[in-house]
């Protein structure tokens, strides 16, 4: 760490190495203990790095290193916990069956006209027309979709979520 | 951690960051955390003392108060919650640095406790009329708002890893920074009312200053 704030590369590349192996397994244990998806270990890893480099001037050498570190990757991960379980709480998580299933139209619309489902499609917010017409009319996949639209496959899947429930209430009324 | 070929890829984007982050190891201009908090709270007290003043205005008594015990009492208890706030402050924007709360505010504990001993705790707790309390701890809180916020800004220069006690922190002295400035025109000279109501509107400054902060002063 010294090396660090000396300009010392090649000490400096292997403390950050070592440092990111302990981090590896403390991260891993602490995102599987907040019952978060440890494929994120990776991505909190990377924040710690960047954290304990761009904060590096802060650490006294007069004073020992560990409890800095730790004080850092405990702030970091509790960040990112906060961040990871907000993201999980905005994904919908549905299995394939039940995507394939929304995509099956309704034996009691099947009566409906083309030009109804159109009205019915043209009543939506511009994003979600454009979602359902790339997804259920034109039969892309959401990964196709989300391509064309310029969206992330998730928000593709979540805007067709909203759209249906949506499309569901106006028929409803209809 | 099981070895996925995404996994292999995710690693060696740490690998190379580590590379990058190495090339720019070297000397950083290092914050000057103990400056920016000094001058930080003596503006605070400026800031505090001109709100006081736009609230009210000094006690008629002044001089005579100033020879009692009474207001060298308050701003003694007021100076002591200063010196342990900021000591908490400062230890608090400084990562791994462990913050000794008890041993830093025993001082003003126990100059309080002292004046209620002597006095007793029922003397003058109500203080000097009927809108004493809601007076001192209104004019206290407005007073601690300015330092409040002078106090994150200042806490931004440090490394804060614990926002909420980091926040409290600041609020605690901004409102003993608040109390100090009162103490010019706080007409209640009672030991137990200082120990009560001045300490009630520090406390909830510093429960301001702890729900605040996290949004405030996040890195």
């Amino acid at each position: 760490m010294r090396a660090g704030q000396t300009g010392s590369r090649a000490p400096y590349e292997a403390f950050l190495v070592e440092l990111s192996a302990s981090l590896r397994r403390i991260i891993a244990h602490q995102l599987f203990c907040l019952g978060l998806n440890a494929s994120e270990t990776e991505d909190v890893v990377q924040e710690v790095l960047i954290a304990v480099h761009s904060r590096r001037s802060s650490w006294d050498q007069k004073r020992p290193l560990l409890p800095w570190l730790n004080a850092i990757t405990r702030y970091k991960i509790v960040d990112a916990a906060r961040r990871l379980r907000r993201t999980e709480a905005r994904n919908i998580h549905l299995t394939d069956n039940e995507w394939e299933r929304m995509f099956i139209a309704d034996e009691a619309h099947v009566h409906q006209s083309p030009t109804d489902v159109d009205r019915l499609v043209s009543l939506l917010p511009g994003k979600q027309q454009a979602v359902i017409r790339a997804v259920a009319l034109e039969g892309h996949s959401p990964e196709q979709a989300a391509r064309h639209l310029g969206m992330s496959e998730g928000a593709v899947r979540v805007a067709f979520h909203r759209s249906l429930i949506r499309l569901a209430a106006i028929g409803g009324k209809a | 951690m099981m070895k996925t070929p995404h996994n292999v890829e995710r690693r060696q984007q740490t690998a190379d960051l580590i590379s990058r982050l190495a090339e720019k190891s070297g000397p950083q201009l290092k914050p000057l955390l103990d400056q920016t908090l000094v001058g930080a709270t003596m503006l605070a007290l400026v800031g505090a003392v001109a709100t006081v003043f736009v609230i009210t205005q000094p006690r008629t008594d002044l001089g005579l108060a100033l020879t009692s015990w009474a207001m060298p009492f308050k701003a003694s208890a007021m100076s002591l919650l200063i010196g342990g706030a900021f000591a908490m402050l400062r230890c608090s924007a400084m990562p791994g640095c462990a913050v000794r709360s008890a041993s830093l505010l025993l001082p003003v504990v126990l100059l309080l406790g002292t004046g209620v001993a002597i006095e007793g705790p029922n003397a003058g707790i109500f203080g000097a009329h009927r809108f004493s309390i809601l007076t001192c701890m209104g004019t206290i809180i407005l007073a601690s708002i300015v330092p409040l916020a002078i106090m994150l800004g200042a806490l931004r220069r440090g490394v804060p890893t614990r926002l909420h006690a980091s926040g409290a922190y600041a609020g605690i002295l901004a409102g003993a920074l608040g109390g100090l400035a009162y103490s010019i025109t706080c007409i209640n000279d009672s030991a137990a009312f200082v120990a009560l109501w001045y300490v009630a509107a520090i406390a909830i400054v510093g429960a301001v200053g702890a729900i605040v902060a996290p949004k405030l002063i996040a890195w």
